[in-house]
C-alpha cells in the first residue's frame, strides 16, 4: 500500500516539474538569436517571404501569447508541428524514438548482464589484484575513449578491413525489406512479424553499435558493482558475522551481492537517462534515425517545436527512469519502506 | 580434558605501515566445560585476533606462526577455512559487538535464524521454525512469533544484540565466545544482557569465553581470569584471587585504574560538598522539544538545578534522558523551548555561544566525548587552542602564542606539540588539547559531555585526574554528562540522575552512591558494575526497553518499566521534591514507603513476599 | 563520452550521506595528511602517469601550434590523404592538411576550453554549494531554491543541453565555453554542499563555534577547507568530461569549425575517409583525445584515493 501511495505522490512531484523544464526550454529556445524563418526561406528571400514564414509559424505573436498557446497545447498532449516536417513533432519524435530505445535497451541490458557477474568476479573471484587492476584499466580506457571514435574504428575494422560487418547505413540493409511497422524498432518488428530475412539483416546492423555502447558504457557498470560489492563483502559487520556462523561462500556472496546491489542501480538508471540524448553521437555514426539525432537537426535547424517537444519527451523519460529506480530501491530495501510511510 | 585447549599460539599480520606485527604471542590457555573465562585487555591487545584464530576466520594479512589449538582433544586445523567452516556457528560460535550492524538489513530476523540453522545440520529442517521461536524467547524477546518477521532497523540496540546472541545460540555450541558483547549499549540493558549471557552458559552448559575492556564485568560474570597486553598473557587467575591480590604490575595497574573510584582507595578522596560558595549557575524548568515534520520528540521535560562555584554535577543518565541535550542548552548550541538558564545573574538562555564571547565570564566551554573528532583535523593541536582566544581576548598574536604555551603546560603538555597534527597523536593527548581549548579563555564553567566514555581505562583516569587538578587551581564549576560511573564517582560533588528528560533523583554524589531512594536510581547505580567481585549484587531489574522520547509514557516516565508500579503513577508526573531525613531530591510518589521499608529493593521484596 | 554518468553517480554518494546504498564519499575522510604527497605520487604509478600526461597537455596547450613540423593550417592540395610518411609522421587529411601538427595544436582549443569552462564553473559551484548549506531561515530558502534549480538544469540531456547553447549563440570556443560552465557547475555546487553539510555537522565545527565563531568565521576557516576535497576530484572529471563533449559538439558540426584544429573536429572530416580505408586522419586525433583525457581521469582517481586513506591500496 504504501509503495503505490509514494508512486503517486512523486507522479505528482513529477508534474510541476515538467512544466517548469517546459518553461525553461521555451524560454531558452525562443530567446536564441537564430530564427527558423531565415533558415526556412533560404538566403535569397525576401523580407515579405520571412515574414510571411513569420506569421505562418505564430512567431509574430508575442511572447507571452505564444507561451500560453503552448502550454494549453501542452497540456493536450498536443506539441506543435516541426518548423521543418510540418508534421506533428510527436509522431515524428514516435518515428525516431523506438530506434533509439532498442538499442539503448539491448545495450543496457546486455552491459548489465555481462558488467556485474565481470564486477563481482573482479572482487571476489581468485587473482583478485590482477583483476581488479583489469577492471579498473578498463574501466579508464573506456572512460577516456570517445563512444564515436570507437565506433568508427570498429567500423573501419570489421567493414572496411575485414568485410563482416554491414555498411553503416541504418538500422537496415539498404536491398532488404523493411517489416511492417508496429513499434517503429526494426529488429523487434521483424521479430514480431516472423521476417526473417529483415531479422537477420536488423540484428547484423545492430551488431557494431551494440559492441561500441556495450564496451563504453559497461565499464561504470563493472567499477560500481566492483566497489560496492568489495565494500559490502570486506566491510560490513553483519558479513563478517555471517562469516562467523558458518555459512557458506556462496550463501554469503548472495547476500552481499542483495545488499551491494543499490549503487548498481542507480548506476544503471543514470545511464538510462543520459544515454537517452547522448546516444545521439553513436547514433551519428551509425546514421541510426535515432532520437539524438532528430534533436541535433532540430536544434541546427531552428526548429523551436521540435526542440521543444524532445525536450519535454527526454526530462519525462527521465524522471519515469529515476522513479523506477527508485521503486527498484524500495524492493530491495526494506528500511526505505519504513522511512517513506 | 578441557573443552579448548590452546598451545603456544603465535598470530602474525602483515601491516602495511609497520611491517609484520606479532598479534598474539605464546598464548597457551585452556577453558573448561561449563566454566567462563574472562580475557581482558585494552584495545589492541589481540582479543579479537584469538578469538577469530579459533573459529579460524583469519584476515587475508593475517597468519598463524606457531602453536595449535585442541578442541575436545582435536586438533583444529584453523588454517582450512572449509575445514573449519562446519564448526563455526555450530559447535564453536562467537557473539561480536555491534548490535543492529551484526544483522543483515535486508533479511528478516527469522530467516537469518534459519540461514544459520541451515549452513549445518544439527537442527532437522521440520524442527528449525519452532527453534526460530523458541530461541527468540529464550534471549528474552518479547513477541517471538511476531519478531520473527521482523527486520533488524525495527529492533533496538539492546534487542538487535539479543538477536545475534540467538544467531549464536542456534545450533547449541559447546563453546560460546562473546567478544565486547555489550559495547555500546545502555547501562541497565548491559547487565541485562550480561546476566542473559551467563544464564544461557550455565543453563546449555557450555565452555565460555568472555573478552571485554571492561574489568568490571570480568569481576562479576567470570569464573577465571586472564590478563592481555600487545598479545602476551600477563597473568592467569581465578577471579576471586586476581581480585584479591593481582600478581602482576599490570595487573595491580588495571585494578587501580578501574578501581580508583570506588571510595575505600585513601588515594581517591571522596568530595564534599561545597558549603557556602555562592551559585553561579541556576537552571530553572528547562524545556526543550524538537519539532520535525511529523512527530515531537520530547528531550527535555522540565529540569532544574543549581552549580555553585567551583562545583561539579554529574548528569546520569541512559540514552533518551536527555543528558546531553541539557549540555548542548547550557554551552549555547541550541535555544531552549522555555525555562531559564541563569549565570552570575544574567539570563544566557538566549544568548547563542558566538555572543557570549563578547563576555567571557558567561562563556560555557565544552569537551566532547570524541577528541579526536572534536579537532580539525587540518589544524595543528596549538591552532585549535588558540582559536578561541581570537574571539575571547584581545590579545595579539604573540600574546596568543603565549598563552598557548602557558595553556599546554597546564594540561600537562609539552609545548613542542603544538605543532603536532591531530591523527599523529593518541586519544589521551587529543582530550588534553580540548580541555586546554576549553578554559582558554578563563571560563567559569565548563560542559563535559562523555569526556571519558571513548578513552582506555588508563587513560580516563588520567584525564579525570586532570580536571579535578584544574577543578582546584582555576575554581572552575563542571557539569559532568556521562555514564561512565567510575569517573563519575571521582569527579562529583553533586549527581543528578536523568530518565527521559527529568530529574528523577538529586543529591551528593558521595551519598548517592551508598545508596538510592528513587527507582530508578536505585536500578541504574545498582546496574553499575565495580571491578571487585564481592560488590554487592543485589540489584533492581527494570523490565523492557527505554521508551521513544517522541511518546512519552503518561505520568511519571517510568511508569512503563517500573516493579513499584501502582495506579496513581501514570495519572500524574510525580515532583522532584526533597526526601524528609536527607540532603536528597527525588521524584516518586512512594519515597515515603521506599524510607519505610528502608530502601527500594527491600519494599520490592516486600511487595513480592505479599503477592 | 561515459563520464558523465560518473560525475552524477559521484554526486549521489556525496549528496546523499544518508542514502541506504553505497560508500559515502563522506569528507568524514579527509584526514588533511597533506604531508606526504611526494611520497604518494612516488607509490602511485598511476597516478605518476596521468600527471605526466596532464603536464605533456598543458605544455601542447602553449606550445603545440609551434612544435610541430608543418603548420597546422596549412594546405597543401598536392599531397591530400597521404599515409604516414617520414615528411608526415601522420599522413594529411582531405585538404593537405599535415595531421600530425594538427593534432599537437589541438589542445590549445580543446584544452583551453575545457580548463577554463571547469575554472569558471567551480568558481561558480563551490561558492554557491557553501552558501547552500545556510542554516538561517533565509539561508535554507536559498538552499531549496538553488537545489530545484540545479534539478531543472540537470534534467537536460548533458549533450544536447550544450548543443542547443552553442547552436543557439553561434559556433565559436567563448560559447562553448559558456555552455559547458552552465552544465558543470551544479555538479561543483552539489559535491562541495554535499561535502559542507556533513562537516558542518561535526564536533570541531561546534567547538569554534562555542569558541566564538560566527557562521563566516565557521564557513571559511573549518568547512570550506574540508570540503573542497570531493570538488576537486570532480575537476579533473569535469576536465575530461569537457573534453570529450567539445570533441562531440565538433563531431556533430556544431562546435569548432575547421580550419581550427581541434580533435572532434579532426575525427569527424575524416570520418568519410575511413570508410574507404584512410584511417590516419581519424584514428590519429582519437588516440590523442583518449590518452589525454585519460591523464585527467588517472589523477582525478589518485586524488580521490589520496583523500581517502581507507581506500589506499
Amino acid at each position: 500500500m504504501t509503495v503505490l501511495w509514494y508512486t503517486a505522490r512523486r507522479f505528482l512531484y513529477v508534474i510541476p516539474q515538467v512544466i517548469g523544464i517546459s518553461l525553461v526550454t521555451f524560454v531558452i529556445v525562443r530567446l536564441l538569436p537564430s530564427n527558423p524563418a531565415y533558415a526556412l526561406a533560404g538566403p535569397a528571400a525576401t523580407q515579405e517571404t520571412i515574414d510571411e514564414i513569420q506569421k505562418r509559424l505564430g512567431l509574430d505573436q508575442p511572447i507571452w501569447t505564444q507561451y500560453w498557446k503552448y502550454f494549453v497545447d501542452l497540456i493536450h498532449g498536443n506539441f506543435g508541428n516541426s518548423f521543418v516536417s510540418g508534421r506533428p513533432v510527436l509522431s515524428d519524435i514516435g518515428d525516431r524514438l523506438p530506434a533509439t530505445l532498442e538499442l539503448l535497451i539491448l545495450g543496457l541490458a546486455i552491459a548489465f548482464v555481462i558488467g556485474v557477474p565481470l564486477g563481482v568476479l573482479s572482487a571476489l573471484g581468485r587473482g583478485r589484484r590482477i583483476a581488479g587492476r583489469a577492471s579498473l584499466g578498463y574501466g579508464l580506457l573506456a572512460g577516456a575513449i570517445p563512444d564515436f571514435w570507437l565506433g568508427l574504428i570498429l567500423v573501419w575494422l570489421f567493414y572496411t578491413k575485414l568485410n563482416i560487418a554491414p555498411a553503416p547505413l541504418g538500422q537496415l540493409g539498404a536491398d532488404v525489406q523493411p517489416p511492417r511497422n508496429i513499434t517503429g524498432a526494426v529488429a523487434l518488428d521483424a521479430l514480431l512479424t516472423g521476417d526473417w530475412a529483415a531479422l537477420q539483416s536488423a540484428l547484423g546492423h545492430l551488431v557494431l553499435p551494440l559492441v561500441t555502447l556495450v564496451f563504453v558504457y559497461m565499464a561504470p557498470i563493472v567499477k560500481y558493482t566492483r566497489s560496492s560489492v568489495e565494500d559490502v563483502y570486506y566491510g560490513s559487520e553483519f558479513i563478517e558475522q555471517y562469516r562467523a556462523n558458518g555459512l557458506s561462500h556462496r550463501a554469503i556472496l548472495v547476500r552481499a551481492l542483495r545488499n551491494g546491489l543499490p549503487p548498481v542501480i542507480t548506476i544503471v538508471g543514470v545511464l538510462f537517462g543520459f544515454l537517452l540524448g547522448g546516444l545521439v553521437l553513436i547514433e551519428q555514426v551509425f546514421a541510426w534515425g535515432g532520437f539524438g539525432q532528430y534533436a541535433v537537426q532540430a536544434i541546427t535547424n531552428s526548429d523551436f517545436s521540435a526542440v521543444e517537444g524532445f525536450v519535454v519527451v527526454a526530462a519525462i523519460f527521465n524522471l519515469i527512469v529515476y522513479l523506477a529506480v527508485d521503486l527498484l530501491y524500495f524492493f530491495v530495501d526494506p528500511r526505505l519502506r519504513a522511512r517513506a510511510s | 580434558m578441557a573443552l579448548l585447549e590452546v598451545e603456544g599460539l603465535t598470530t602474525q599480520a602483515d601491516s602495511p605501515r609497520r611491517g609484520v606485527v606479532t598479534t598474539v604471542k605464546g598464548f597457551t590457555a585452556s577453558v573448561g566445560e561449563g566454566e567462563i573465562l574472562g580475557i581482558v585487555g585494552e584495545s589492541g591487545a589481540g582479543k579479537t585476533v584469538l578469538l577469530r584464530t579459533i573459529l579460524g576466520i583469519l584476515n587475508r594479512n593475517e597468519r598463524v606462526a606457531a602453536g595449535e589449538i585442541r578442541f575436545r582433544g582435536e586438533l583444529l586445523p584453523v588454517l582450512d577455512d572449509e575445514a573449519m567452516r562446519p564448526r563455526r556457528g555450530s559447535s564453536i560460535s562467537l557473539i561480536q559487538a555491534g548490535q543492529r550492524a551484526r544483522l543483515d538489513p535486508v533479511r528478516r530476523i527469522g530467516d537469518q535464524l534459519m540461514d544459520v540453522m541451515g549452513s549445518h545440520d544439527r537442527v532437522p529442517k521440520q524442527e528449525r521454525g519452532a527453534r526460530a521461536e523458541e530461541l527468540l524467547r529464550s534471549v528474552g524477546i518479547p513477541d517471538p512469533r511476531h519478531q520473527l518477521r521482523a527486520y533488524p532497523h525495527e529492533l533496538s540496540g539492546g534487542m538487535s544484540q539479543r538477536v545475534v546472541i540467538a544467531l549464536a545460540l542456534a545450533n547449541s555450541p559447546e563453546l560460546l565466545m562473546a567478544d565486547e558483547p555489550t559495547a555500546g549499549l545502555d547501562v541497565t540493558i548491559q547487565v541485562q544482557i550480561l546476566d542473559l549471557f551467563r544464564q544461557l552458559v550455565r543453563d546449555t552448559g557450555a565452555g565460555s569465553i568472555l573478552a571485554t575492556r571492561d574489568l568490571s564485568q570480568v569481576a562479576h560474570y567470570c569464573d577465571r581470569i586472564l590478563v592481555l597486553r600487545a598479545g602476551e598473557i600477563v597473568e592467569q587467575a581465578t577471579v576471586k584471587e586476581f581480585f584479591a591480590g593481582p600478581k602482576s604490575e599490570y595487573g595491580r595497574e588495571l585494578i587501580q585504574a578501574a578501581r580508583a573510584a570506588r571510595g575505600e582507595d585513601e588515594e581517591a578522596p571522596r568530595r564534599r560538598r561545597r558549603g557556602d560558595e555562592p551559585p553561579l549557575l541556576e537552571v530553572r524548568d528547562l524545556v526543550k522539544h524538537y519539532k520535525t515534520q511529523r512527530h515531537v520528540v520530547h528531550a527535555v521535560n522540565g529540569i532544574s538545578f543549581t552549580i555553585k562555584q567551583g562545583e561539579t554535577l554529574a548528569l546520569v543518565g541512559e540514552s533518551g534522558s536527555g543528558k546531553t541535550t541539557v549540555g548542548r542548552c547550557l554551552a549555547g548550541l541550541i535555544h531552549p523551548t522555555s525555562g531559564q538558564i541563569t549565570m552570575l545573574g544574567r539570563d544566557i538562555g538566549h544568548i547563542s555561544t558566538r555572543k557570549r564571547s563578547k563576555h567571557a565570564e558567561l562563556e560555557t566551554h565544552v569537551v566532547f566525548q570524541e577528541p579526536r573528532e572534536s579537532l580539525n583535523p587540518r589544524w595543528t593541536l596549538g591552532k585549535s587552542v588558540e582559536e578561541p582566544l581570537r574571539y575571547g581576548t584581545r590579545l595579539d598574536a604573540r600574546g596568543r602564542a603565549q598563552r598557548v604555551v602557558e595553556l599546554f603546560e597546564q594540561v600537562g603538555l609539552p609545548p613542542e606539540y603544538a605543532d603536532q597534527l591531530p591523527h599523529q597523536t593518541t586519544a589521551g593527548i587529543q582530550q588534553r588539547v580540548a580541555v586546554a581549548r576549553a578554559i582558554a579563555v578563563h571560563p567559569k564553567l565548563l560542559i563535559l559531555d562523555e569526556p571519558t566514555s571513548a578513552l582506555d581505562m588508563s587513560v580516563k583516569a588520567q584525564i579525570v585526574d586532570l580536571l579535578i587538578r584544574l577543578q582546584e587551581e582555576l575554581g572552575l564549576s563542571y557539569l559532568f554528562i556521562s555514564h561512565d560511573m567510575t569517573a563519575v564517582k571521582m569527579i562529583a560533588h553533586q549527581i543528578a540522575i536523568m530518565y527521559l528528560g527529568t530529574i528523577v533523583e538529586h543529591g551528593p554524589s558521595a551519598e548517592v552512591f551508598e545508596r538510592q531512594v528513587n527507582p530508578y536510581g536505585r536500578a541504574l547505580l545498582s546496574s553499575v558494575l565495580f571491578p571487585d567481585p564481592d560488590q554487592d549484587r543485589s540489584r533492581l531489574r527494570l523490565q523492557g526497553e527505554i521508551p521513544s522520547a517522541i511518546e512519552l509514557p503518561p505520568g511519571c516516565p517510568l511508569s512503563s518499566r517500573c516493579p513499584l508500579v501502582q495506579p496513581r503513577c501514570t495519572e500524574a508526573r510525580p515532583p522532584l521534591a526533597p526526601v524528609p531525613g536527607m540532603d536528597r531530591l527525588s521524584a516518586c510518589f512512594r519515597t515515603d514507603e521506599i524510607l519505610a521499608a528502608g530502601g527500594v529493593d527491600e519494599l520490592h521484596a516486600a511487595e513480592r513476599r505479599a503477592a | 563520452m561515459s563520464i558523465e554518468p560518473e560525475t552524477r553517480a559521484l554526486e549521489e554518494e556525496t549528496g546523499h550521506l544518508d542514502s541506504a546504498a553505497g560508500p559515502p564519499l563522506t569528507a568524514a575522510v579527509q584526514r588533511g595528511e597533506l604531508n606526504g604527497v611526494g611520497g604518494f605520487v612516488r607509490s602511485n604509478r598511476a597516478l605518476a602517469i596521468g600527471l605526466a600526461i596532464v603536464a605533456i597537455s598543458i605544455f601542447l596547450m602553449a606550445f603545440g601550434p609551434l612544435i610541430g613540423t608543418h603548420s597546422p593550417t596549412s594546405e597543401d592540395f598536392t599531397a591530400t590523404l597521404t599515409g604516414p610518411s617520414g615528411e608526415h609522421w601522420f599522413g594529411t587529411d582531405q585538404n593537405g592538411r599535415d595531421i600530425f601538427s594538427r593534432v599537437l595544436a589541438a589542445p590549445r582549443v580543446d584544452l583551453y576550453i575545457a580548463l577554463v569552462s571547469t575554472a569558471f564553473a567551480m568558481a561558480i559551484g563551490v561558492p554557491l554549494g557553501v552558501l547552500a548549506t545556510g542554516t538561517s531561515r533565509l539561508g535554507e530558502l536559498t538552499g531549496e531554491w538553488l537545489l530545484r534549480a540545479m534539478d531543472v538544469i540537470q534534467a537536460f540531456p548533458v549533450f544536447i543541453l550544450a548543443l542547443a547553447l552553442v547552436a543557439g549563440f553561434g559556433a565559436s570556443a567563448f560559447n562553448v565555453i559558456i555552455a559547458l560552465t552552465v552544465l558543470q557547475f551544479p555538479v561543483f555546487l552539489r559535491l562541495t554542499r554535499g561535502a559542507a553539510l556533513g562537516i558542518r555537522g561535526r564536533t570541531f565545527v561546534e567547538a569554534a563555534r562555542i569558541g566564538g565563531a560566527g557562521t563566516g568565521g565557521v564557513m571559511f576557516r573549518h568547512v570550506l577547507p574540508n570540503s573542497v576535497g570531493p570538488a576537486l576530484v570532480g575537476a579533473s572529471v569535469a576536465v575530461a568530461q569537457a573534453i570529450l563533449i567539445t570533441a562531440g559538439l565538433s563531431f556533430v558540426g556544431a562546435g569548432i569549425r575547421p580550419p581550427t584544429p581541434e580533435w572532434g573536429a579532426m575525427i569527424s572530416d575524416g570520418a568519410q575517409n575511413l570508410i574507404t580505408g584512410q584511417w590516419w586522419p581519424s584514428v590519429f586525433p582519437g588516440l590523442a583525445l583518449g590518452i589525454v583525457v585519460l591523464g585527467y581521469a588517472l589523477v582525478g582517481d589518485g586524488l580521490r584515493l589520496y583523500l581517502d586513506p581507507s581506500r589506499r591500496r
